[in-house]
């Protein structure tokens, strides 16, 4: 192999490669309008948060103490009112077609028991076709509950039985229905770094690395396939340029692109998700350069690989999809069978994620993350002798 | 000089490119099929066959792009293609189809190619003036190739491929769909290149171009069909050519193509040119026999004689099967 020699031969292929770059207008979009849409989209689509359920409430008991309890329900922000059906039937078939998510049904003698404090039953249907949506019901419920007890119980400490009660209304729709019994023992919860358990914070960062996965792999792969489909390969080859200066010159430009696009989420993250920045920018944009590299060698690799543009695509997303799906992106690292972490410790978005929500949320430092950072070292160089040994200046 | 005192003094010459039994297939095809030649310096050296002879595969090999199957090539004295990293400065190489940037200017794609070979940056802006100047690209420098003309294009290819001063370069088709004033300035560049010691290795398929070269190699299916001056070439098919002016000249060229003797009949203008079989000893007495046939057959006969060959004819002697022996 030969090594670089010249560097002013590096400097001058990643000088072209700017300048194509930068007459590219459509690649220049992909630049910036990739990290800006992603981010908004995953920012406020992916949220887990449930808010906003569209709810039907049917109120048989109509009055002040049950027209209080929906106050109540709406005040949590996981229910709004949309509708507010006569009979039970009409609030189901409302479930039924989808124009509500959940019925709360109020019994007629709801304010009758209430205030004899002999335990209010009150059904809450959910439809728990989205499991996120019904567990967010539940605990949304559960919470207003327990708050209740908590307030009747001061005034019946002696009568020692629930307040409120949920019947086991067995529906297709409900979900496991609640018996809610004045508690004797509570775990709290405490959630830190998260307080309010905002998707975004947690998401940003791990964007950062999704965002820059497809970006930079796809932009090396296609940088030199390109050079191959418009011919101009041939002309590259057939000049003193040696491979490793061409693929070192290919690899230049885009890692500057990384860190515009870095810049880019994090002060996008900073502003309209309000992400903390626990730890330091640097440290983040030192870990983002290692995964960077890894990045752009296995782009390299795809171009070596490949011969037209399209294959190169179709290479690139064999990649992004099991680093999307492996890498505790979108699943919890740690609930994944065992295989699927082996797999997933093999991608370098999964070293960066750890490494880039430890930075950002928990204020780690660089030196908790030697191990991320060996491993996205450890990759580069497996793609790189991988790319130096199957790339070639020839046309066969 | 006579074409064949050049031709003397080309074998005492340096050989600047030795090509001994090249082979190169691609799955089952042979696209170059046991090949051997000697290009020597400061000559033009044409390279002529029909597409899909190998042309591109050999010049391919020698620049060191494509690995040969089997043989050996040595190019200024390097092994090909072990020493191709050595060798790449020192030739130029301009593909078949146009392989420069199309979004960067001519000027920018200059500016590259004399970088990439190495030129410091003094040396540099010197010699991309000088190019620039000599290929007349002044008006176009900041213009893009993707608006320029073939023939414009091909002009900046030439220059492209000799911003490093290689002494020997290869053409792979240059002037492919290129219209007959660029293609003669673009020869007359040649030449010019050749006179300051340049050895030239070009490939074609128009016939007037090849005719031009210093020595010729006729390639078919990837085998060596001929190889010498396009005199030699042509002198080998003394003899073989008769030239008839008949009436109806459509019926009579289709009545002479049926004829044994005759290998090959093409209409030019009002004449009809024919190329003789091997076998046939005397084209005076093939002419005026052939004469007595068409009047035999109610033609009007205006002329009927031997005539000199031209390379059409070595060519289409070649695609015919026949092996071409350059007389010496």
């Amino acid at each position: 192999m030969q090594p670089i020699k010249s560097w002013r031969r590096v400097l001058s292929v990643a000088r072209k490669e700017i300048r194509q770059l930068m007459r590219d207008a459509l690649t220049m979009g992909f630049v910036v309008g990739v990290p800006a849409v992603q981010l908004l989209l995953f920012g406020y689509a992916i949220n887990q948060d449930v808010r906003q359920v569209k709810t039907a409430v049917v109120d048989h008991s109509r009055s002040f103490i049950s027209r209080q309890l929906t106050d109540q329900l709406e005040a949590t922000q996981t229910f709004r009112i949309t509708a507010r059906p006569t009979g039970d039937e009409e609030a189901r078939d409302m479930l039924k077609r989808g124009e509500v998510q959940t019925v709360v049904i109020v019994p007629p003698d709801y304010t009758r028991s209430y205030y004899r404090g002999r335990g209010a039953e009150i059904s809450i249907l959910v439809d728990a076709g989205d499991p996120v949506l019904a567990r967010a019901v539940r605990a949304s419920a559960n919470g207003l509950m327990d708050t209740h007890n908590r307030r009747l119980q001061r005034f019946d400490m002696e009568s020692g039985e629930s307040a409120l009660r949920v019947p086991r209304h067995r529906t297709s729709f409900t979900t496991e229905p609640d018996l809610v019994r004045q508690a004797f023992l509570r775990f709290e919860v405490i959630n830190l770094y998260n307080p309010e358990l905002r998707t975004p914070v947690f998401v940003v960062p791990a964007l950062l690395g999704v965002i820059l996965t497809t970006t930079m792999i796809l932009m090396t792969a296609l940088s030199i396939v390109r050079e191959r489909e418009r011919g101009s390969f041939e002309f590259l080859i057939a000049t003193p340029v040696s491979r490793l200066e061409l693929m070192a010159g290919k690899i230049i430009p885009y890692i500057g692109i990384g860190l515009i696009q870095i810049v880019i989420v994090v002060v996008t993250g900073l502003f309209l998700f309000r992400v903390p920045v626990a730890g330091s920018l640097i440290d983040l944009g030192i870990v983002s350069i290692f995964f960077i590299a890894a990045n752009l060698t296995l782009g390299l690799v795809i171009s070596s690989v490949t011969a037209t543009q399209y294959q190169a695509t179709q290479l690139s997303f064999f990649f992004f999809l099991p680093s999307v799906l492996l890498s505790g992106f979108m699943f919890p690292f740690q609930s994944m069978p065992q295989p699927a972490q082996w797999l997933g410790e093999t991608l370098p978005l999964t070293h960066f994620i750890r490494a880039a929500r430890g930075i950002l949320l928990r204020g780690t430092t660089l030196m908790e993350h030697l191990g991320e950072i060996g491993a996205m070292l450890l990759f580069t160089l497996i793609a790189f002798g991988l790319a130096a040994r199957l790339f070639k200046k020839r046309l066969d | 000089m006579s074409l064949e005192m050049t031709a003397t003094i080309h074998k005492i010459a340096e050989k600047v490119i030795e090509v001994r039994n090249l082979g190169r297939s691609f799955g089952n095809l042979r696209a170059v099929d046991n090949l051997s030649l000697d290009v020597h310096r400061g000559e033009v050296f044409g390279f002529l066959g029909p597409n899909g002879a190998g042309k591109s595969t050999l010049i391919r090999m020698l620049v060191g792009l494509l690995l040969p199957s089997s043989g050996e090539a040595r190019v200024l004295g390097l092994s090909m293609p072990g020493d191709a990293d050595r060798l790449r400065a020192k030739v130029g190489y301009m593909t078949q189809k146009f392989s420069l940037y199309e979004d960067l200017s001519v000027e920018e794609n200059l500016e590259f190619a004399a970088e990439i070979f190495g030129l410091d940056r003094w040396a540099r802006k010197k010699r991309i003036a000088e190019v620039i100047d000599e290929y007349g690209l002044k008006e176009r420098k900041n213009q893009r190739p993707a608006v320029l003309s073939g023939g414009w294009k091909q002009r900046l290819a030439l220059a492209v491929a000799t911003v490093h001063k290689p002494e020997l370069l290869f053409l792979d088709e240059p002037t492919a769909g290129v219209d007959p004033d660029s293609r003669r300035l673009f020869w007359e560049k040649l030449f010019q290149l050749a006179g300051e010691g340049v050895t030239i290795l070009v490939s074609t398929h128009y016939m007037d171009e090849a005719v031009r070269c210093h020595r010729l190699c006729m390639v078919k299916e990837g085998r060596l069909g001929a190889l010498g001056t396009p005199y030699q070439l042509m002198e080998s098919l003394n003899d073989r050519i008769v030239e008839i002016i008949a009436h109806p000249a459509d019926r009579a060229l289709k009545f002479l193509s049926q004829q044994e003797d005759v290998a090959c009949a093409t209409q030019m203008g009002n004449r009809l040119h024919l190329l003789l079989k091997p076998r046939v000893p005397n084209s005076d007495a093939a002419a005026e026999q052939l004469g007595g046939l068409l009047k035999g057959k109610n033609f009007r006969v205006k002329m009927a004689e031997s005539a000199e060959p031209n390379l059409e004819d070595v060519f289409m002697a070649l695609i015919l099967g026949e092996t071409i022996h350059a007389t010496d």
